[in-house]
């Protein structure tokens, strides 16, 4: 039998041949399968042979068990089948009968040798910041007035400002979070996730409006970038995802993915209930986006405008009973 | 606004030295004769019994009813329970009082004095002719009763409510004090100053038909008949608005709702901003007198702005965010506190008048202690064009929901532009 080490992502660590049972599988030294991986027991798993299968294998007492993979039904013993999968700790192991063949050779063309591409989460990002502060600085200066350039400048250095903090404070709190997912990839994803948020809440700030904060002018400096930017991480997301999904499930990776957005309207709500309760003599900022500007044709009529106009009584006598 | 703040000077500030000339033997006669008739009008804070402002009044009957100004007792009309009502005559004694009757839209008020007896002055009018003499009283703060003479120069034009104009120097401190001609009528009321000898006065027929209310006035009643008096009031001075459409004048290509209202005043404003890339045209209409309820509220005060921004340098995107910056700029609501009004309440959508189109946004807030009565707010820009824009503030304070709205539609109905 062929024991395969993995990584969660599915990445091959290495191929070893068992052919003399028992086989212990563990942390220490002593293991005939040493893996190094904290979350593995010094003596985690042993293997045996058993009649009919690749073998048999048996949780020696672990402390984080041995599961399933991708299922993650915790398993204290199991039969080894061809292609069973199982996970301990953060390494999973794929046995495979020595017997199944492997599929033909490709023929490589002269001259298309390929490097391996690796996945590098952090260049990623970093390269998604440049790409948004580029088309950022583009939409700023075509879309605002070019009055003097030491006003621009000012202007583009407290905006990098503060979203740098703005995304550091985010990374920072997600870090935590992703702890909990113990997967790299979602700690970026989350990140990214993050940003375009930021752009959609940037203008909350000036907004006392629910649905005016999503049409706040404001965006529209920024829309041009936003909307590429989003169009290509979400092409990112769908590339990774289908990845992943041959080793995980796809509805436990939307699930953790759909965390950080569900939390950031569960904010953004309660900011807007904070403020509602709060005095004020102001007005809400009248404002539109400028492809609302742009694309409106048919406005309502005045008619239909001065019922909803009157639907504020109601309101306002819901007020003034409080 | 700027009333509110010389009518406040009347109440609170100390008082001034008086007259520039000595006095004349009429004025001494006068005074002598009056004076011992003059009250000043106290509104006390009940628990610390501290002087929260302070007026004039004058007894106009055996039984004590006296006359002073309603913004001289408002805190007693609407916080009973913090607040209480006295008067202090000329040797300093004081007496307990109570509100019998009120005139918000007017400015005039009549108290009821227990235990008083004093010297009644004449509340019988006289028609005035432009030019005669007047003597103005009143009992500014720690300085006695004191006699300012004048001259009366005819009606307030072009305002909300009457008003008499008397070139004289009333001084703070005299609101609710009597203003006689020289034959011993009464002329009017002191309500209001704007400095350099320009003077306001209530006249004399709104005191008289106080004089003589039906009955007497619980405080309960007094916030009823207020509130009664100020939608009776802003239905009727509103009523001709909605019968025709709003006058309107031109501001470039626009035409906007100009001079519809009798207290209205407008003046413009042009200028070329950022070495030529945009200029615009400021056109602002501000009533001249608004009525006051109390310290935070007033009613009957109509306000429209508009600003006509041009540009042929700038692309549609570097208009329209100019556009966005300008509309920032119209958030005020006005002035209130969380005793009296709500928070606004606001819609905004997209509005097509005939080819015309316009982002309108709407917002009221209602008063909690004048039931019915509401503030509203429009605001307004035009996108038709990517080189122009009107955008449009108005503001109404103190009208009923009904005609919040039509106020509202008038507005906006009355906003065009030629050629569309």
């Amino acid at each position: 039998m062929i024991v395969e080490v993995r990584d969660l992502e599915g990445h091959l660590r290495e191929r070893r041949r068992v052919a003399v049972f028992p086989v212990s599988v563990g942390r220490g030294y002593s293991n005939d399968i040493i893996l190094d991986d904290p979350y593995v027991c010094p003596s985690h798993l042993r293997i045996e042979p058993r009649e009919g299968m690749l073998g048999g294998a048996v949780d020696v007492g672990s402390v984080n068990g041995v599961y399933s993979w991708p299922d993650e039904v915790k398993l204290p013993h199991f039969d080894i089948r061809s292609n069973s999968r199982v996970r301990i700790g953060d390494t999973v192991l794929v046995f495979i009968d020595e017997n199944e063949s492997v599929g033909p050779t490709i023929l490589r063309a002269r001259g298309t040798v390929r490097r391996e591409r690796r996945e590098h989460p952090f260049l990623t990002f970093l390269a998604s910041c440049l790409f948004l502060l580029t088309s950022g600085i583009f939409t700023f200066t075509t879309t605002h007035l070019t009055d003097d350039g030491g006003g621009i400048a000012h202007t583009l250095i407290v905006y990098t400002v503060v979203l740098g903090a703005m995304t550091l404070l985010w990374s920072a709190l997600w870090s935590v979070v992703t702890k909990l997912l113990r997967h790299r990839f979602f700690f970026w994803a989350h990140l990214n996730i993050a940003i375009c948020f930021m752009f959609a809440s940037y203008p909350l700030s000036f907004a006392q409006d629910w649905v005016q904060f999503v049409t706040n002018a404001s965006i529209t400096s920024m829309m041009f970038a936003g909307i590429a930017y989003c169009v290509w991480f979400t092409g990112l997301m769908f590339y990774h995802l289908r990845r992943l999904s041959r080793t995980r499930g796809t509805w436990t990776l939307l699930k953790r993915a759909a965390v950080l957005p569900v939390l950031t309207i569960a904010v953004l709500a309660s900011v807007r209930f904070y403020q509602q309760d709060t005095f004020s003599t102001e007005l809400p900022i009248i404002s539109e986006t400028q492809p609302q500007r742009l694309l409106t044709r048919n406005g309502t009529s005045v008619d239909a405008y001065f019922e909803k106009v009157r639907s504020l009584e109601a309101r306002l006598k819901e007020d003034l009973s409080k | 606004m700027f009333r509110r703040i010389f009518l406040l000077l009347l109440v609170l500030c100390p008082p001034f030295a008086a007259a520039d000339e000595p006095a004349s033997p009429l004025s001494q006669s006068m005074f002598e004769k009056y004076s011992p008739g003059i009250l000043q009008v106290r509104v006390l804070e009940r628990r610390s019994s501290t002087k929260s402002s302070i007026g004039s009044g004058f007894l106009v009957s055996e039984d004590g009813r006296v006359v002073t100004n309603y913004h001289v007792i408002s805190k007693v009309v609407f916080d009973i329970d913090k607040y209480r009502l006295d008067v202090v005559d000329r040797e300093g004694n004081s007496y307990a009082a109570s509100v019998r009757g009120l005139d918000v839209v007017h400015d005039v008020a009549v108290i009821q004095v227990l235990g008083f007896k004093g010297t009644v002055l004449p509340s019988q009018c006289k028609e005035l002719a432009q030019g005669e003499h007047l003597f103005s009283f009143g009992n500014p703060h720690d300085l006695g009763t004191t006699v300012v003479e004048g001259i009366y120069n005819g009606n307030v034009e072009y305002s909300l409510f009457d008003r008499l104009h008397f070139t004289g120097s009333i001084n703070p401190g005299m609101s609710g004090g009597p203003v006689f001609t020289s034959d011993g009528r009464l002329a009017g009321v002191n309500v209001a100053t704007s400095g350099e000898q320009i003077s306001f006065l209530v006249p004399c027929k709104y005191a008289s038909a106080l004089i003589e209310p039906p009955g007497g006035q619980s405080p309960g009643d007094l916030v009823q008949m207020t509130t009664a008096q100020l939608t009776e009031y802003q239905d009727s001075a509103l009523k001709p608005l909605f019968q025709a459409p709003l006058r309107t004048s031109s501001l470039g290509e626009y035409s906007v709702p100009s001079h519809f209202f009798p207290s209205l005043k407008c003046w413009s404003k042009s200028e070329d901003i950022t070495q030529g890339k945009y200029s615009y045209l400021n056109h602002q209409c501000t009533g001249e007198h608004e009525i006051y309820v109390d310290e935070d509220v007033s009613a009957g005060s109509i306000y429209a702005y508009y600003t006509l921004v041009n540009s042929s340098q700038l692309n549609e995107f570097q208009f329209a965010d100019l556009v966005e910056g300008m509309l920032q700029r119209f958030t005020s609501g006005g002035d209130g506190s969380s005793d009296f009004v709500t928070n606004y309440r606001c819609t905004s959508d997209f509005v097509r008048r005939d080819k015309l189109m316009l982002r309108v946004q709407t917002c009221i807030r209602a008063h909690k202690r004048l039931a019915g009565l509401y503030d509203t707010v429009v605001v307004f820009d035009s996108f038709d064009s990517s080189q122009s824009s009107l955008l449009g503030y108005f503001a109404a304070m103190g009208v009923s929901f009904k005609n919040a709205e039509q106020l509202g539609r008038a507005i906006i109905g009355g906003v065009s532009r030629r050629g569309v």
